[in-house]
């Protein structure tokens, strides 16, 4: 017996929930020499500007127990180069590719989804409203359910894919950010980005990282991740798709069961290149030995003792 | 090629005080570039999250696949870990990493081998393969004191392949060998042999590879660094271990990964002030 691991996201068909998370999985095709890619069940790329961005002096990043801080300022070739450059080999595996889209302003988000939009291979855009790392753009977005929604809004008004909002767990409430953006015509969503942390010099007594603060991520963040899934699953409509410190198929499941119709697999990438796909495989055998035939039965069956 | 080798402890000792010595077997034979690094891992282990980079020592095909020997010193979590693993333990290695030291450059000139602490490790390759190439090589070595415990086995490894007279150890309290800094014992090199013309490849502190610098622009010479970074993955996609470098098309500054583009770069491309 098979079990049917696909699930539906904005009306697109992924054959498994195990994505990999913006970020950590670069243009995707550097993991190519890796596992084939067409094995997972989508692809989020690194975000891309309108502009191609340097990012921030090092260091840019720092170990802490169970975890790491980074501040890498979004680096990356810009959103022409990734669809000349980078698309149409990555186009050629048989997985969705999400493209995450990055503005330091409201217009350069709108600028970055229309060149996408005349870009063929993209399944859907990812909205990085949540990245700690950059002065402008970003978390203005993410941390004001009103500016939340009216960027939302306009980008959907003009994008041509579905549209996934990332919300970030620095916002004063992720529940609320997460119904202004549904308000707002969001497709789903995807939670958590990294949590904004401090790691400190004894010696210098300066941080640890070149530009102060910087986002945690890694499995110490899970738990926290895994409250703030629940909760937005429980408050909206549209699906969530959870991430934060996701390492293990049981950490997949208990993002599943919470109520994630997917997960994006993020800084685990870091340390063993072939941990999605390993996810992938011990999700297939962990159904197997539990007689489930369809993933998406485990979808939100957490039960909560009554509050 | 890059791959997750499982390998195995085969011996893990601590040499001198300061100095491990780690010795792992792989299976097969993997082509190796001198200077290129692996990202270690104890295997199943859930902390530290990262793991560590190592450049390769040594490497030794054999009957039974290739035997890898690493220099270390304990510093943190992560090689105090390291520093625990048994004969027959098993580690993840994802290997072989980096551009490694370029050999086809400048086959006529002397090469001249500079290293601070645990820089040393990042040119036995390098010593082995220019030696093949019938170069002539000399190797500065600089510590904080002997009493430390240099690392007087692999300067044995060294003195095997180069001859001990071609070996400059320096100590900066002078309890060994020549006293004070490396680059200082190399610069006293330079004024008393006046070699017409050398490469120079080196390793170590940020400040003794800034000198090397100086000293290669003053002599018109290449100089080639092995930089070091924090790294998460090793293989370019956490942009973490950034180096801003002077692009040679354009001579603009450009963030360059030190796990992909490096760990060496040509010492004229680093902004030095920004290491």
């Amino acid at each position: 017996m098979r079990c049917d691991l696909s699930v539906e996201i904005a009306g697109l068909h992924f054959k498994n929930p195990i994505l990999t998370a913006s970020g950590t999985f670069g243009y995707g095709l550097e993991f190519a020499e890796w596992f084939d890619l067409g094995r997972l069940g989508g692809i989020c790329t690194k975000g891309l500007s309108l502009e191609p961005l340097e990012g921030n002096p090092p260091p840019r990043i720092v170990e802490t127990h169970g975890g790491m801080l980074n501040a890498i300022g979004l680096q990356n070739i810009g959103v022409r180069a990734f669809i000349a450059e980078k698309l149409p080999r990555l186009r050629q595996f048989q997985t969705l590719i999400i493209a995450n889209v990055f503005g330091s302003s409201f217009e350069e988000y709108l600028d970055v989804i229309r060149l996408l939009n005349d870009a063929e291979g993209i399944a859907a855009y990812e909205l990085n409203i949540s990245c700690p790392n950059v002065k402008a753009g970003g978390m203005e977005f993410g941390n004001d359910p009103d500016e939340a929604a009216r960027l939302t809004e306009a980008c959907k008004r003009i994008a041509r894919r579905p549209l996934i909002v990332k919300l970030s767990p620095n916002a004063g409430d992720i529940v609320r950010v997460a119904r202004a953006v549904e308000s707002a015509g969001a497709d789903a969503v995807s939670a958590i980005n990294t949590i904004l942390g401090l790691s400190v010099d004894i010696h210098t007594r300066r941080p640890r990282l070149a530009t102060g603060m910087g986002g945690l991520s890694g499995p110490a963040i899970k738990p926290i991740a895994l409250r703030m899934v629940y909760q937005i699953a429980r408050a909206i409509r549209i699906p969530v798709i959870g991430i934060g410190g996701i390492a293990t198929v049981e950490d997949a499941l208990e993002f599943l069961i919470a109520g994630a119709t997917a997960v994006q697999i993020g800084t685990a990438n870091y340390y063993d290149p072939l941990v999605s796909i390993k996810i992938v495989e011990d999700l297939e055998s962990f159904c197997q030995r539990h007689g489930i035939t369809a993933i998406r039965s485990l979808i939100g069956s957490l039960q909560m003792p009554p509050s | 090629m890059t791959r997750d080798h499982n390998v195995r402890v085969v011996s893990n000792v601590r040499e001198t005080l300061a100095y491990w010595r780690l010795r792992v077997r792989l299976s097969e034979p993997i082509t190796i570039r001198p200077g290129q690094f692996v990202m270690m891992r104890v295997r199943d282990a859930w902390e530290p999250l990262w793991r560590r980079a190592l450049v390769i020592y040594r490497a030794e095909p054999h009957a039974e696949g290739m035997d890898l020997e690493f220099l270390y010193k304990v510093l943190g979590r992560g090689t105090a870990q390291l520093s625990r693993q048994r004969p027959g333990d098993e580690l993840q290695m994802l290997g072989p990493l980096g551009n490694g030291f370029p050999l086809e450059a400048d086959a006529q000139a002397d090469a001249i081998l500079i290293s601070g602490g645990i820089g040393l490790p990042a040119l036995y390759l390098l010593a082995e393969a220019l030696v093949r190439q019938r170069r002539r090589v000399q190797l500065f070595h600089g510590e904080p004191t002997s009493e430390s415990g240099a690392p007087f086995s692999a300067l044995e490894d060294f003195a095997r392949v180069l001859g001990r007279e071609a070996i400059t150890l320096a100590t900066e309290d002078g309890s060994l060998g020549f006293r004070g800094l490396v680059t200082e014992a190399l610069e006293a090199y330079l004024e008393h042999h006046r070699p017409r013309r050398a490469s120079l490849y080196a390793c170590g502190p940020t400040p003794m590879l800034r000198r090397v610098a100086e000293i290669a622009v003053r002599q018109g010479w290449p100089a080639y660094v092995s930089l070091e970074a924090r790294m998460a993955c090793g293989f370019g996609v956490c942009l973490g271990c950034a180096v801003k470098t002077r692009n040679a098309a354009d001579r603009l500054p450009h963030y360059r990964r030190v796990c992909v583009e490096g760990p060496i770069f040509r010492a004229e491309e680093v902004f030095w002030d920004e290491v």
